[in-house]
């Protein structure tokens, strides 16, 4: 494995490699920033900035007098159609401006109640966008949604969440479910905040649960990466296969859990799916993996090999990703099976 | 007790610089005309109302300002937040006269370092001392070369910071595969699973992200330079006391 990364990773000079390496060594982690903070700073310069472009006392002087009547020309065609699409889709705030979008419904289960700023609760279905600000609450429904920038989330029956922005979560009571590396494109850290600590991803698949009983009040569980925990002013950082309990005492828990099994199942039922048209065995082992936790292994080389190369056709309907497989693998003369954790898939 | 006093904005002796002593890791820069036409086009497309382009502007370096703050305030997170907010805020009514002669993070910097200058001159009180036995804390790689050497320790908390901040700088993805790569220590297959792309292409992404962080480590280092021998005030100072 070293030589292969030393090998598929050479495509810089070995010595800026090094430097950069001995850089970020040097300085460590970055500490992190506050993200109400940032969001604090965000928001005043963003009306700031919108205040000026309304008022137009800047003009884009540089600009060739041609260009900034084609821009305006534009801008005036795009503008009617948004102002059109505003009025009569979307809330506004205080200030006649529409928050913006943060999240969008991949999937849906049972019943669950939007709450935004303006409307009545009512309840959502997929495919519907989320703005900032808005509240999700389930009952004994549960909801997969993909943030803007590309993780996605899975919530509980008996939750409430609400999105303070597209990167920062408030879970104020039952389990969220957060993949941060299975979108398109990487994202930067997702914050959720709930009443008990704040808890901060490193790029990771973890489940965060709010919770009244006597025992935890807050868990947080990690399945792949890793992530910290913030509780009364002490930091927590929380490994794959591991769980850390927080209670309102103050006290602290960790113990060890499987990264498979009973503990995630709820979230296997929140899933949006997935397409298996046109896609290789490999791309759908990958997301099986990522859904249930399981390891895969192939059976040979070679079938590792041949697995980027077989292509899929028709559906899994709602096939469930720990038993798709095993309707799988039997049409392309192929069988897997669970063994501790790691499906092994084999030919016939 | 050896106690320090760092005045904001902090200066650092000039050797404090890594692209001093030649320390700069990929060598000396050829003298070059800087070129800062994206951040110009940037500010262009502010300017013009583009939505995008001041999304950009704030993921590209509201956290790297805060960070550059937050150090020469003694970490004091209320000011900060007060203090980046006015000097972005002022920035951006003031963006039609940036030229682009300066990279747009030196630029924001400056503004930043006024803004800090402002605040005390304002309130008539003295910047706030450090005391370096409370407030640093061991930097990996770094240990002091002992307890008569505080402006080592210093030195190279600001070679972390600067570095921090040149990683703020960068597209979310590309920090965090160069943090997953060199401090996580991930195999780039590895990587590769987590960004949702083929070893190839997260190979590539490396090659870029490093490339990048180069260019935003060499503005970060002009940024933090720049006003320490000319925008400071005559009582801002490193000095020792007893």
């Amino acid at each position: 494995m070293q030589e292969q990364d030393q090998k598929i990773d050479g495509n810089s000079p070995p010595e800026e490699e090094e430097s950069v390496r001995r850089l970020l060594e040097m300085a460590g982690p970055r500490p992190l920033i506050p993200q109400e903070d940032l969001d604090a700073i965000a928001e005043a310069a963003r009306s700031a900035w919108r205040e000026q472009i309304r008022s137009g006392r800047q003009a884009p002087a540089r600009r060739p007098l041609r260009t900034a009547w084609m821009a305006l020309a534009a801008a005036l065609i795009v503008a009617v159609g948004l102002v059109w699409w505003w009025v009569s889709r979307a809330p506004r705030d205080a200030a006649g401006v529409p928050p913006p979008t943060v999240a969008r419904v991949e999937a849906v289960t049972g019943p669950v109640q939007l709450k935004t700023n303006t409307d009545e609760a009512r309840t959502i279905t997929t495919g519907e966008l989320i703005l900032q600000g808005a509240a999700l609450h389930t009952d004994n429904g549960k909801a997969a949604l993909r943030l803007a920038g590309g993780a996605t989330v899975r919530l509980d029956a008996e939750s409430r969440l609400r999105f303070a922005s597209a990167t920062v979560l408030d879970l104020e009571h039952g389990a969220l479910y957060v993949d941060t590396g299975a979108g398109p494109r990487p994202r930067t850290a997702i914050e959720v905040r709930t009443p008990i600590g704040t808890v901060r991803d490193i790029g990771t698949q973890f489940a965060v649960r709010v919770a009244d009983h006597e025992k935890a009040v807050l868990s947080v569980q990690v399945r792949t990466g890793a992530v910290l925990t913030r509780h009364r002013g002490r930091t927590y950082r929380t490994q794959a296969g591991e769980e850390l309990a927080l209670r309102h005492d103050g006290t602290a828990e960790r113990r060890q859990i499987p990264t498979y099994g009973s503990d995630w199942e709820w979230i296997l039922a929140a899933s949006p799916g997935f397409d298996i048209e046109g896609r290789s065995l490999r791309e759908f082992l990958d997301w099986v993996s990522r859904e249930t936790g399981w390891r895969v292994r192939y059976a040979d080389a070679g079938l590792a090999d041949s697995a980027a190369k077989i292509v899929l056709h028709g559906s899994i309907g709602d096939l469930r990703a720990d038993r798709a497989p095993f309707a799988v693998l039997p049409g392309a003369g192929l069988e897997g099976r669970i063994e501790d954790g790691t499906l092994v898939v084999r030919r016939h | 007790m050896s106690t320090w006093s760092l005045s904001p904005p902090a200066r650092l002796p000039r050797r404090s610089c890594p692209r001093a002593a030649g320390s700069l890791p990929w060598g000396e820069p050829t003298v070059r005309e800087a070129d800062h036409s994206g951040d110009l086009t940037l500010v262009e497309r502010m300017l013009a109302g583009d939505e995008r382009a001041f999304e950009a502007f704030a993921e590209r370096y509201f956290k790297a300002l805060y960070r550059f703050t937050f150090a020469r305030l003694r970490g004091d997170r209320e000011l900060t937040r007060e203090i980046v907010q006015t000097a972005v805020t002022k920035a951006l009514a003031k963006l039609d006269n940036y030229r682009g002669e300066a990279a747009l993070l030196t630029w924001l910097c400056s503004c930043c370092r006024n803004e800090i200058l402002m605040h005390f001159r304002h309130r008539r009180t003295a910047p706030p001392a450090v005391e370096l036995e409370e407030e640093l804390e061991p930097v990996p790689g770094f240990a002091p070369q002992g307890p008569g050497d505080p402006e080592a320790v210093l030195l190279k908390r600001e070679s972390a910071r600067q570095v921090h901040m040149a990683l703020d700088g960068l597209p979310a993805h590309y920090a965090q595969a160069l943090e997953w790569k060199y401090l996580d220590r991930l195999p780039v297959n590895d990587i590769a699973w987590r960004l949702g792309v083929r070893p190839k292409a997260a190979e590539s992404l490396l090659t870029r992200a490093r490339q990048a962080f180069r260019t935003s480590y060499e503005a970060v280092q002009d940024a933090c330079a720049t006003g320490q021998n000319t925008e400071e005030p005559n009582d801002a100072r490193t000095r020792s006391e007893d």
